[in-house]
């Protein structure tokens, strides 16, 4: 038996096996360049692994100084309270002047200044309010600390006194639960929306590279003179692409779960439907820019700008998309990504929710099918 | 070669450097992507980077149907973070609603709630929130604690409970640098970092895979030049595209977008050229290893994305684990966003913009270095 060659066996296909040949020649020329592995395997985890382990909105113990100016037993209380908090890793200075320069430096994130008088204005009833100072150059790790600065006050008052027999219970209080990601841990919400990065990078970029190469090297006129319709050699060449982006889809859903230990409610087929439709959306949103700019270089500015940067940016991945001003909000609706990654998040940590998943895949659907319509026109009117 | 008077090599340096500079301009799309696309980025992903949480869509279940949800509904509407207020039948209905992402957090009123704060006996409202959005919906959950508890001391203010506890010291804050927390006062200086790395990695990226795909490599080595000469005549657009936008971005930030420039612009001008030079000595490296246009496309993604999420741009570095942070401490755009951060929010004083310009400064230095090196092994 010979090895299978599969470029020689596209000799022997009859010209209506036209597509068919085109489709293993283009497999093979995907095969035998090395960077394709770490296309398909090596991207994904690097990726999944950024984001799992690099990429965390969760504030643990944000490095604090802290001044205390009083000194009474009741200061020093509050000044423990601090220290065992886990929100605060807190560095103790008799002034408030180096801290200042260590916040200029970014050595801590914020100062938290007990005055003079503290203990006696509580023993007298007219208390001394405590001063927080943060560095306002992070706004979240700021906003975060004198949330938790607040709070720990609160608690620290409500506490002391109840020592003392008052009860001030607060006549109402809120009790929080969150549903599907108890723990609160943002690596929940990251990583399901990293595979959707990793998604978009396939499907865009590595499409934006095909058609503009053939016509860049000058064998697009090889391949359009073949007897193949425009429709069928566009399929031909994006079907190994779709392969390898599913092949990708896979790797990183056993990394979210095996790595990362994020739970998979739903069922496979729900998670087929969204990445599929998903995948026909940017393979066609690739193919679009390589047919119409027809310059690689050119290409894959137009892919970055158009395919990654929107997909982490405007996709709601790491930014609420109903925080942003209007007019971008409007942006986002055409962002492929914007209509996966509710769909995978939900996916994976609440399970099949059909009304939601249905409209989405429709949605990317037909992204994709207004995206391959355009490629057929912009290479058809070439030839005439 | 060695005889070559110095100007006649500078000259055939700069007639490189032009060439080069041609062959990438001479496309139209290529001249718009290079430069229109930075400013659209600048103002479409500047605006978008935002942790803040606004317009929320709210739910809420009223078992109640006392004064508490009169309360509540009056303070959620008239606030500017609400955009919605949906009521539900039931607890399972309001479920469903965060399953399908139609609000992110919900209140649920028990029975005779009304009653028991009536009578002093206290209560507790359930609040149900969307897991799936961690961060969103931390903060608003922290949101709904405070508009709940000021629900609770109004309605007991005629009497029972909390009117007997003594005043307790509050917290007096100061956001230092960015008074009101404005996000954009966050994300306009660090965009300079993130849109010139994007830029910059991926034109370099592609100025000697380019030729290698093309054939016509041999004739690049062929120059009467020396093969760092040729390199530093490659990266000419890459470098001076990167420049022309960063410079621009500088210029714009202040008076678009209002964010003040305290510390010194001539610091921030040497850091951005060195950045700069980091960024194409990187790109320049990836582009020396790879054999086509695609490997050295894949090169570059491999190496701009770690460098856009170890920056400190997309989620604080602070919350990164210890053994990352030797590359975050390697990482050219974290020194650049500190650098750029601190220059325009915090007057950084010329010791410390130093401390993150040596850094930067070896990493040019380290990357060309292995660029040339690359490029000499693999010329036979």
């Amino acid at each position: 038996m010979r090895r299978f060659d599969p470029l020689s066996g596209a000799r022997f296909f009859p010209p209506r096996g036209g597509a068919l040949a085109i489709l293993i020649k283009e497999w093979a020329q995907i095969w035998r360049d090395p960077s394709t592995i770490g296309l398909v395997v090596v991207l994904p985890l690097l990726l999944m692994f950024l984001f799992g382990s690099a990429v965390s909105l969760d504030t643990t113990a944000t490095r604090t100084g802290l001044v205390d100016r009083d000194r009474s037993a009741a200061s020093r209380d509050l000044a423990a309270a601090f220290s065992q908090n886990r929100y605060f890793a807190v560095t103790e200075m008799g002034e408030v002047a180096p801290l200042r320069q260590a916040l200029l430096e970014d050595r801590v994130r914020g100062i938290v200044v007990i005055p003079e008088g503290f203990g006696a204005g509580l023993a007298s009833g007219a208390p001394r309010d405590i001063q927080v100072i943060t560095d306002g150059s992070q706004p979240n790790t700021a906003a975060f600390l004198s949330g938790h600065a607040r709070g720990l006050l609160a608690q620290w008052s409500a506490a002391r006194l109840g020592e003392r027999g008052s009860d001030v219970r607060a006549p109402l209080t809120l009790n929080q639960r969150y549903r599907y990601n108890p723990g609160l841990q943002s690596r929940y919400t990251l990583v399901p929306g990293a595979i959707a990065i990793v998604m978009a990078m396939i499907g865009t970029m590595l499409t934006a590279l095909i058609m503009a190469r053939e016509y860049e090297r000058g064998t697009m006129e090889g391949l359009l003179a073949s007897p193949v319709s425009i429709a069928a050699l566009v399929a031909a060449k994006v079907l190994p692409y779709f392969i390898l982006g599913l092949a990708s889809t896979a790797v990183c859903v056993g990394v979210a779960v095996f790595a990362y230990g994020v739970p998979f409610q739903g069922s496979l087929p729900a998670l087929f439907l969204i990445s599929s439709t998903f995948l026909a959306a940017v393979l066609g949103q690739g193919l679009l820019i390589s047919a119409a700019t027809r310059s690689q270089f050119v290409s894959t500015q137009f892919a970055l700008l158009s395919g990654f940067m929107p997909s982490l940016l405007l996709s709601g991945f790491l930014f609420e998309i109903d925080s942003m001003p209007l007019p971008i909000q409007y942006i986002s609706y055409i962002v492929p990504a914007r209509y996966l990654i509710p769909s995978l998040q939900s996916v994976f940590l609440v399970g099949d929710i059909w009304p939601m998943f249905l409209p989405n895949a429709a949605i990317m659907l037909g992204f994709g099918a207004f995206f391959f319509y355009r490629v057929t026109r912009s290479i058809g009117r070439t030839i005439a | 070669m060695g005889q070559t008077p110095r100007w006649s090599r500078l000259g055939r340096l700069a007639a490189l450097a032009m060439k080069e500079l041609k062959v990438v301009l001479l496309d139209q799309r290529a001249r718009v992507t290079l430069i229109a696309s930075p400013i659209i980025q600048l103002a479409l992903f500047g605006f978008a980077t935002t942790l803040e949480v606004k317009s929320i869509e709210l739910g809420l279940v009223d078992r109640d149907g006392g004064r508490v949800a009169e309360q509540l509904v009056a303070a959620l509407d008239g606030s500017p973070n609400v955009r919605r207020l949906v009521l539900y039948p039931s607890e399972a209905a309001l479920g469903d609603g965060i399953a399908q992402r139609e609000i992110i957090a919900g209140l649920i009123l028990p029975q005779r709630l009304s009653a028991d704060i009536a009578a002093g006996r206290g209560g507790e409202v359930q609040a149900l929130l969307d897991g799936r959005r961690s961060n969103a919906s931390q903060i608003v959950g922290g949101y709904l604690d405070t508009v709940v508890t000021r629900a609770g001391a109004t309605l007991s203010s005629s009497g029972q409970l909390g009117a007997r506890a003594p005043p307790a010291p509050q917290v007096l804050v100061r956001h230092w640098y960015n008074p009101n927390l404005d996000y954009l006062w966050f994300t306009m200086p660090s965009m300079i970092a993130v849109i010139t790395a994007v830029l910059v990695l991926s034109v370099s990226a592609q100025s000697v895979a380019r030729e290698r795909e093309f054939g016509t490599y041999d004739e690049l080595m062929i120059l009467p030049l020396h093969p760092w000469e040729i390199l530093l005549g490659k990266v000419a657009p890459a470098f001076l595209a990167g420049l022309a936008n960063a410079l621009l971005f500088v210029a714009m930030i202040p008076t678009l977008y209002g964010v003040p420039l305290t510390g010194s612009a001539a610091l921030l001008l040497v850091a951005i050229v060195v950045y700069t030079m980091s960024l194409v000595g990187t790109g320049l490296m990836i582009s020396c290893l790879a054999s086509n246009q695609q490997q050295a496309f894949l090169g570059m993604f491999f190496v701009t994305v770690p460098l856009i999420l170890l920056s400190g741009y997309a989620s604080p570095v602070d919350n990164m684990p210890g053994w990352l942070q030797p590359l975050v401490a390697i990482n050219p755009s974290h020194h650049m966003i500190v650098i750029s951060e601190g220059i325009f929010l915090k007057d950084l004083p010329p010791g410390l913009v130093f401390g993150h310009l040596w850094p930067m400064a070896a990493a040019a230095i380290t990357t060309f270095a292995a660029a040339l090196l690359v490029f000499r092994a693999r010329r036979e």
